[in-house]
């Protein structure tokens, strides 16, 4: 009887906390940019970018613009993507054309916030963009957060691509 | 001799049973149609897309006494920028949803600028979503106004300190809050503007989807279609119950005739009414 009353307090305990606000954006990107003050600037999705957006997503892109942060050869950006109905926000930041770190803001779903956690968005550490819009290494997906899994992977596309065209983008990084 | 009537033969057990299951069948039908149909929209939701369609019912919407919050309004050149509950709307054209209360709204640089209290966010005048801010960080205090000086530039008004701005919100610069018109909020909607904000506001949450389940379950009409559905479930069951109870009495019927005909008949003749016979 003891073992399952535990079952259940940590069942009821761990529930309520799958979904929320993990770190504000503001908070991502001073952590990111901890020794320097990064540049902040938009990036406007219209014409070809907006096609590209479409064929990394599947649909257009929630805002007619984004904005990012730079400096050196990384950028930081905040994006949101939705996994089955509600939008995940995520901080991504790229390094010399690589993903240097991914992690979830904001889950507002009951499912899938697995994500999260750092066992699933370790494998998008140093991933790059390949020919075709897909991600260089193979991502393992988690069984019941299908959805949340595809989402960020359409992310980590997508900030990859938007830092392509960039400044900050390196054009002798090595493949 | 004074005529004999006989008494009237019972009725049999099982005639009797398969009458109830005869009438408890006809009033169960309607449940099972309802039941079916509403069952089978459920499993094709997303093909349906019954949990992405609002009702627009008045009638439907009434049965959920969706309490209406009052809207906040603020009247700008060519637009009304509006927030009923956490819904956000250009004159009547819902652009979204923010937990924040609304404090202002501006059209600046040909675009639409809502201030909440912790971001703001840009539509372009066909109240399609430019960009999603968030200042806090930046300055501290929650966004109380936004207005324009007198050169056209955008103004932000935050814990008594104003901030000179545009719409890329590079730079944040300060400046006398005495020198900018900040757009007051006006709570005057015109009625038939506010019905279709009212109207949107109540089907937002409710989905095809959500009235189907609550029409499956009964719940649509509160307590007592939940009664109501209970007592068909029962219904049905009983029905079932008494269906296999009948077939299986008949197979039984069957198989005693064929093994001892005489013993047991297959039908059995009872007198519909009562017999009467005379004696002398």
């Amino acid at each position: 009887m003891r073992p399952l009353l535990i079952l259940l307090l940590l069942f009821y305990s761990i529930t309520p906390a799958a979904r929320g606000v993990y770190q504000t954006p503001d908070d991502f990107i001073a952590e990111t940019f901890s020794h320097t003050a990064p540049d902040n600037t938009v990036l406007w999705l219209r014409g070809d970018v907006k096609r590209e957006i479409n064929k990394i997503l599947g649909h257009d892109y929630a805002t007619l613009r984004v904005r990012y942060w730079g400096n050196g050869k990384r950028t930081a950006w905040v994006l949101e993507e939705i996994g089955k109905e509600k939008p995940i926000t995520v901080g991504l930041v790229i390094n010399e054309n690589r993903i240097e770190k991914i992690r979830v803001l904001e889950f507002r779903e009951i499912r899938g916030w697995e994500v999260r956690h750092a066992f699933f968005t370790d494998q998008f550490t140093n991933a790059e963009l390949i020919p075709g819009h897909g991600l260089s290494q193979p991502i393992d997906s988690i069984t019941g957060a299908t959805l949340s899994v595809d989402a960020l992977k359409r992310l980590a596309e997508l900030a990859l691509y938007f830092h392509s065209l960039t400044p900050y983008a390196d054009a002798n990084a090595a493949t | 001799m004074p005529m004999q009537t006989q008494p009237p033969k019972k009725r049999s057990r099982l005639f009797s049973l398969f009458l109830w299951h005869r009438y408890i069948g006809l009033v169960a039908a309607v449940f099972v149609i309802l039941l079916s149909i509403t069952g089978i929209m459920l499993n094709h939701t997303s093909q349906l897309s019954l949990d992405h369609t609002p009702v627009k019912s008045a009638w439907i919407l009434s049965l959920y006494n969706i309490e209406i919050p009052e809207p906040v309004s603020f009247k700008l050149e060519t637009h009304t920028l509006s927030q009923l509950g956490d819904q956000l709307f250009i004159n009547e054209t819902p652009v979204g949803e923010s937990a924040s209360r609304l404090v202002g709204g501006i059209d600046a640089e040909g675009m639409i600028v809502a201030a909440f209290a912790a971001e703001v966010r840009l539509y372009t005048t066909d109240a399609e979503l430019v960009e999603k801010l968030s200042l806090k960080r930046r300055m501290n205090t929650p966004l109380s106004a936004v207005g324009k000086n007198a050169d056209g530039h955008l103004i932000l008004l935050a814990g008594g300190q104003a901030w000179r701005t545009d719409t890329l919100f590079e730079k944040l610069i300060p400046v006398n809050p005495a020198a900018a018109t900040f757009i007051a909020a006006n709570t005057t909607l015109n009625n038939a503007v506010r019905k279709q904000l009212e109207r949107h506001y109540a089907g937002h949450d409710i989905t095809l989807e959500r009235v189907t389940l609550d029409l499956h379950s009964g719940r649509l009409f509160g307590a007592f279609g939940v009664v109501v559905a209970d007592i068909a479930a029962i219904l049905l069951i009983i029905l079932a119950a008494s269906g296999v109870w009948l077939w299986g009495l008949r197979k039984l019927k069957a198989r005693l005739h064929h093994r001892h005909p005489r013993k047991h008949p297959r039908h059995k003749h009872k007198a519909k009414y009562p017999v009467t016979t005379n004696r002398e």
